[in-house]
């Protein structure tokens, strides 16, 4: 099918428009009314040029478009756009004081337990996800997690423990890898200091992620009283996306994921002392069999008359292989 | 139809906690697995252009409303549900969201609903069969039919018991069915191993005095390997946890028989061996326009109005 090349920013935006959920959404981030846009893509009236730099804030697909064909209606727009360097962010509404609501009600009334640690973290990831992939780009949020160690060991790596994928989010999804000294996960919970990248193919991080279409990433601590428990990983296909107003919600988030964990899964920074862990491949290889071998730790407990719970197991079974305990790491 | 009514046929009684954060955001999961199972929120052959005004029954934290209210930013969709605190969180997420669009109330639906006649073009309900005794059926379908604007579209959703190559799975499943007839909440008396709910809804549907029904089946094949098994494995292992002590109470199983049959049953999940699917039905009628000549009057009963 041949496409037409837009002649102006007008034919863009009425392109746009057709859309009547975009036609909505468009309006509110602009804060005017809907039949304003029409307007405007009519040729009927002319914004303002604070309107033409949100537009294009806006719309991040359509930003190069629009820097293009703008100033050729207005040429003055590019002078005062060289002119200004302040970056327009689109406001973004605080936590929902429901959240905070379900949450604390959920800790004042109820044992942390493991169902109850769940819940909430899934809830606080749900709104996450929703709230920051609501400007229609893709994201998705990753709870790392500090593995328990063993009695006097350190803290040797962290496990993706919860996901959540925006609605927009088109991407594979991924399995629960483990994260060591080799990754941003593991670089954030040993320093407790959150990090930010807003064009990784750029940056040539050491990742894991193989998620060939994030372009931006943030990772936040999950602290409390100077200890951690683990990180957030918040992964976004558009470079560029960790606005400070962004990572203010990520910080929001990450600090209320801290109200999830339980005392004695909280360790100090002294106490983390974080392995390389194996490549992606060779834990997928071993992550594929890891059901069974939980499955045959607890048959043999059974047929030894001894008690043993399936977390214990899956603990049990993911310490033989951090400590090379297979031969899967070869 | 018989049933088997030994004892207090409570109207409404979830068997799981609503409160409890974990159960919200199983809904929610558990909301956007069957709608992807489904191919979105609506089947795609619905002609959503003249349902303006959408109802959800029992919504829950809102899945499905927020999904319709996304998708269909220009209609006003509205959810009804007897917990404060999951509309208290449906209206979190559609603040959250900023869908305008999506509103939410608390209302009893054992009860006359507090609508006027004809408020809606579009009435939905999915899952009731945790909370709805058999004789609530009728009734809730007649003021359903009540609050369908004219040639609008009632359409309800139910499913049956997993189908899997476990016996633990079968076993709790047993029990629960056990439970629910115990409570004289089951459609089919005591020794029956099927919830029979889908079976019923074309009924339901035409007492009320729809016509046009239509059915549709779904399979979510959730066996090990499929894109599926991991999400609803976790859903059927934290529905089972969050409904022990319902089984429990009803005394079919103790605690430990239970741990014990969970325990199995999350073996099975993750056994390479594991298949199986879960058997769900939509069934929709319309509610006869005023210009249909031949309109049959819906059966008449007792409810409270």
């Amino acid at each position: 099918m041949q496409q037409t090349e837009p002649r102006s920013w007008r034919d863009v935006l009425r392109k746009i428009i057709q859309d009547p959920k975009e036609r909505r959404s468009l309006a509110k981030a602009l804060d005017v009314d809907a039949r304003t846009l029409d307007r405007w893509a009519e040729g009927v009236s002319n914004p303002r040029s604070h309107n033409l730099l949100q537009l294009i804030d806006a719309l991040p697909s359509y930003r190069f478009i629009l820097a293009k064909l703008i100033p050729e209606e207005f040429p003055d727009f590019t002078q005062r756009r060289e002119a200004s360097e302040v970056v327009i962010e689109d406001t973004i509404p605080d936590i929902a004081s429901g959240l905070y609501d379900r949450v604390l009600q959920d800790r004042t009334t109820n044992i942390m337990s493991p169902m109850v640690q769940w819940g909430i973290c899934t809830l606080i990831l749900q709104l996450f996800v929703s709230q920051l992939g609501s400007n229609r780009s893709g994201v998705a949020a990753i709870l790392a997690q500090c593995m328990p160690p063993s009695a006097g060991e350190k803290v040797r790596s962290l496990r993706e423990q919860y996901q959540q994928y925006g609605l927009t989010w088109k991407g594979a999804t991924r399995g629960r890898y483990f994260l060591g000294a080799e990754s941003l996960a593991g670089a954030v919970v040993s320093s407790c200091q959150p990090e930010v990248y807003n064009d990784i193919k750029q940056e040539h991080l050491p990742l894991v992620y193989q998620l060939q279409e994030v372009n931006a990433i943030a990772a936040y601590p999950i602290q409390q009283a100077g200890r951690v428990a683990g990180c957030v990983l918040t992964l976004s296909t558009e470079q560029n996306f960790f606005t400070r107003l962004r990572m203010d919600l990520v910080r929001k988030y990450s600090n209320l994921l801290s109200l999830a964990f339980r005392e004695h899964e909280f360790f100090p920074r002294e106490d983390i002392d974080l392995q390389v862990m194996p490549e992606a491949a060779v834990q997928l290889l071993y992550l594929s069999t890891f059901n069974e071998r939980v499955n045959e730790e607890l048959n043999r407990a059974e047929r030894h008359h001894s008690e043993m719970k399936r977390p214990q197991a899956e603990h049990l079974v993911l310490q033989q292989f951090l400590e090379g305990g297979s031969d899967d790491h070869q | 139809m018989t049933t088997n009514n030994p004892g207090p046929q409570p109207t409404n009684a979830y068997v799981i906690d609503p409160e409890s954060a974990a159960e919200m955001a199983r809904l929610m999961l558990q909301d956007r697995t069957i709608t992807q199972a489904m191919s979105g929120a609506l089947p795609e052959d619905t002609d959503i252009s003249l349902a303006h005004t959408i109802l959800d029954i029992a919504c829950g934290p809102g899945g499905w409303v927020l999904d319709m209210a996304a998708q269909y930013p220009d209609r006003e969709v509205v959810g009804i549900d007897i917990s404060t605190r999951m509309i208290d969180y449906a209206r979190t997420q559609a603040e959250t969201r900023t869908l305008t669009n999506a509103t939410f109330r608390v209302m009893d639906v054992t009860q006359s609903l507090d609508f006027s006649d004809a408020t809606f073009d579009l009435v939905n309900a999915r899952f009731l069969f945790a909370f709805m005794s058999p004789r609530a059926w009728p009734g809730l379908l007649r003021e359903c039919f009540r609050i369908t604007r004219p040639s609008g579209t009632i359409r309800l959703t139910e499913g049956e018991a997993p189908l899997a190559t476990s016996m633990a799975s079968e076993t709790l499943y047993g029990y629960f069915l056990q439970a629910l007839q115990r409570e004289g909440r089951a459609l089919l008396p005591a020794g029956s191993r099927n919830f029979a709910t889908s079976v019923f809804l074309r009924k339901y549907l035409h007492d009320a005095g729809c016509l046009d029904i239509q059915q549709r089946a779904y399979i979510l094949d959730y066996s090990t390997g499929t894109p599926a098994h991991d999400i609803w494995c976790q859903n059927l292992d934290i529905s089972l946890e969050l409904m022990a002590p319902f089984l429990t109470r009803e005394k079919v199983l103790t605690r430990e028989e239970f741990d014990q049959l969970l325990i199995q049953l999350k073996k099975d999940h993750n056994s390479d061996d594991f298949y199986a699917f879960f058997f769900f039905l939509s069934s929709w009628g319309k509610k006869p326009g005023a210009s249909t000549s031949s309109i049959r009057q819906p059966k008449q009963g007792s409810r409270k109005r």
